[in-house]
């Protein structure tokens, strides 16, 4: 008996606090969601992430909220893998009710998550993850991408590639999804840019390889003219310092994703000359689209972490912001009207003016830099780049009627 | 696809290359076995001693800098890392060597998950830089194809390793104790050994051998989270290949994993990985309990 009335007095508790806790309408906070990873090998993008969505939901929360209410961002760790992505982001939608989902930093969790906000009809701004198969083939209503795709990555690269001499082409990359469909994208456009090019071989090492030395001697034995490589982070660290030994550099032309987390990464054993990519570092920002915003933006990041902002952490201020401005366009938080707001939304990029979502695949037009390694006084701890330029993403992402052709042979 | 030509230079490199991760997998591995064939448990949190060892390397090459620097990490960081091993053994094992399989299993994988919080609340989640001491940067020429210096001074390290440890085991005291406290505990303690103390010794010489591999690669590669598990599940499969708890086993298994990587990726690239992984099946099917080690009694 006295086993009921206690469950009978525990019910009555939690209903009375039910009741306590219901504030009024209007005066609730928005809740978005970030789910990225921040454990493991992939943490620091994930952190880094969190960290510029946070600066972004701070300054909207300092100019009054979005439709005068406050955003609240709930964060969470998708730990690198597909099922705990799905399970978070059903979690956060079915239970926090958010009103949008950032994140996650590996493609195969991307491909995930973005099943479940399908389903449920949420929003889901991608920051990091990349892969086309999630806008293109697999996009839905609900699905966008603040960051370059891997198509416009590749495609970038290859154009770029094409203007140089080279003819054989070996290709290192991490074998999976992202490696592989962003190699693709790089040799279709260099083969269409450039007709006598030969791609002579791969390697592909797996995700988080800490031994390259066989993959080195697989590479300088197929004496190709030089070697483009989508390796990142510690992959592409550990490659690099394996790489030095054997002369590697002093060979072949080598061009990879030297971001600025790679670079920090590599310290002193930055190899100067080699050809670097990526979605969006800081130092060729400010150069290329000074703005104050921009500068505040390195100020805060740095204040809060002592750290220079990642292409990440910009990706995902970039996100928060879209989707506040869609709201605010939408004036209602609810997803069919502000997902209507966002096809086509003219973006306030951290990359500078020009950047717009279009409606097709709902891929901003968010391009690539590309720039060669380089020593610069100014930043005594870790190379960066010189000769950078940047390849928006519409000039060389996948025309609006390939997108539908694309999508119309995945269904089949 | 195979663009590689077979011309001997390129075979002694590959055969270098081989050696050299195989090194790294010894003594990373050697350390799992020797654990597990004492103390008969299976140390999940191998790989965070590992990556531990690499974070205080790295931190020790900063702090100090210079050229002593890195020789100062080698021998300070695995040293730092058995402490933290001893205290592992102490605060967590002691507790359920008694206790079933699963459970140790399940303890060790929690040590994981601590660990990832603890470097990272430690050192942060951004890589951290390790070069390659000055006296082994660049390359001598192997059959007229430049090799790094330092992979030689890996292999060395491996070697001279491989001989201290058969030393410690066949002709010291410690490691007499060590073969009784593997062939039957029970007994020993009967005749008045301090086995606690044994098992302690043991954890912390392969928390030692945890951290000197974490030393040894942080010049190869980078330094940052997640190096823990990638390294763990290779040194499982050289340990389960040689047979859990044989130290020759994981000698001749981490040959034999170093030379399929180093051959696999030049012949199938795209199959070595499924190659390392199919020989430890068939070793499995074969001789379930490895190819020096022996059934469970």
């Amino acid at each position: 008996m006295r086993g009921k009335w206690f469950g009978i007095g525990i019910l009555a508790v939690v209903l009375g606090g039910l009741l306590l806790v219901q504030p009024a309408q209007g005066q609730q906070p928005i809740k978005i969601a970030m789910i990225d990873t921040t454990t493991g090998a992939f943490a620091l993008y994930g952190l880094a992430g969190i960290e510029g969505a946070k600066i972004a939901v701070a300054e909207l929360n300092a100019a009054g909220g979005v439709l005068g209410r406050k955003v609240e961002m709930i964060v969470r760790d998708e730990a690198a893998k597909p099922d705990v992505g799905a399970r978070e982001i059903r979690d956060v939608i079915l239970r926090e009710e958010v009103a949008m989902v950032l994140g996650p930093v590996s493609s195969g969790v991307l491909l995930a998550m973005s099943e479940v906000a399908k389903e449920n009809k949420t929003i889901l701004i991608s920051h990091t993850a990349n892969t086309e198969r999630a806008f293109v083939e697999r996009g839905h209503r609900y699905i966008f991408s603040v960051v370059p795709n891997t198509f416009i990555e590749g495609s970038a690269m290859g154009q770029y590639m094409a203007k140089k001499p080279y003819k054989k082409y070996m290709i290192i990359g991490p074998d999976y999804e992202f490696g592989h469909i962003q190699a693709e994208a790089f040799e279709r456009r260099l083969q269409e840019n450039k007709n006598d090019v030969e791609i002579i071989g791969h390697v592909w090492p797996k995700g988080g390889e800490t031994d390259y030395t066989s993959y080195i001697t697989a590479l300088i034995a197929a004496k190709p003219d030089v070697v483009y490589g989508n390796l990142f982070g510690s992959d592409l660290i550990a490659f690099t310092k394996q790489a030095k030994g054997y002369e590697f550099f002093k060979k072949f032309p080598f061009a990879a994703l030297y971001d600025v987390d790679t670079l920090q990464g590599l310290g002193k054993d930055a190899v100067e000359g080699v050809i670097g990519y990526e979605r969006g570092p800081f130092h060729v920002i400010r150069k290329l689209a000074p703005s104050q915003r921009f500068e505040d933006f390195i100020t805060k990041y740095r204040a809060a972490t002592n750290k220079y902002p990642s292409t990440w952490a910009i990706n995902a201020y970039d996100g928060v912001m879209a989707w506040a401005k869609a709201v605010k366009k939408a004036n209602t938080v609810d997803t069919e009207k502000v997902v209507d707001a966002l096809e086509g939304l003219e973006m306030d990029s951290l990359r500078g003016p020009g950047h717009y979502i279009r409606k097709v695949d709902h891929q901003a037009n968010v391009g690539s830099y590309i720039g060669v390694v380089a020593w610069d006084k100014n930043f005594p701890d870790f190379a960066i780049w010189k000769d950078a330029t940047y390849i928006p993403g519409d000039k060389v992402w996948r025309s609006e009627s390939e997108v539908l052709e694309v999508r119309a042979k995945a269904k089949k | 696809m195979s663009v590689v030509t077979w011309d001997p230079g390129t075979i002694i490199l590959l055969v270098m290359s081989g050696l050299t991760r195989a090194s790294i997998l010894f003594i990373v591995a050697a350390g799992l076995t020797l654990v597990f064939g004492v103390l008969r448990v299976i140390n999940m949190a191998h790989g965070s001693l590992y990556m531990v060892g690499a974070f205080i390397a790295a931190s020790v090459i900063q702090q100090v800098g210079g050229a002593g620097s890195f020789w100062l990490a080698l021998v300070a960081a695995p040293m730092a890392v058995a402490l933290v091993g001893g205290v592992i053994e102490f605060g967590v094992l002691r507790r359920i060597y008694q206790a079933e399989h699963v459970v140790q299993l399940l303890a060790t994988y929690a040590l994981i998950l601590i660990f990832d919080d603890l470097v990272k609340m430690t050192w942060g989640a951004e890589y951290k830089s390790v070069s390659v001491p000055a006296v082994f940067a660049g390359s001598i020429s192997i059959g007229d194809r430049p090799f790094p210096i330092y992979n030689l001074f890996v292999i060395a390290w491996a070697l001279l390793l491989a001989a201290g440890l058969w030393l410690l085991i066949y002709r010291t005291r410690l490691g007499r104790l060590i073969r009784a406290a593997v062939e039957d505990p029970e007994m020993l303690e009967a005749l008045g050994v301090n086995i606690p103390r044994i098992f302690s010794a043991v954890f912390i010489i392969g928390a030692f051998l945890a951290g000197l591999g974490g030393v040894l690669v942080s010049p190869l590669g980078s330094v940052g989270l997640g190096m823990d598990v990638n390294i763990l599940i290779e040194a499982f499969v050289v340990a389960v290949i040689g047979g859990l708890g044989s130290f020759p086993g994981a000698l001749i298994g981490a040959g034999i994993i170093g030379m399929t990587f180093s051959f696999g990726i030049t012949v199938a690239p795209r199959m070595a990985m499924a190659v390392v992984f199919l020989a430890m099946v068939i070793v499995l099917i074969v001789r379930p309990w490895g190819l020096f080690g022996e059934p469970e009694r």
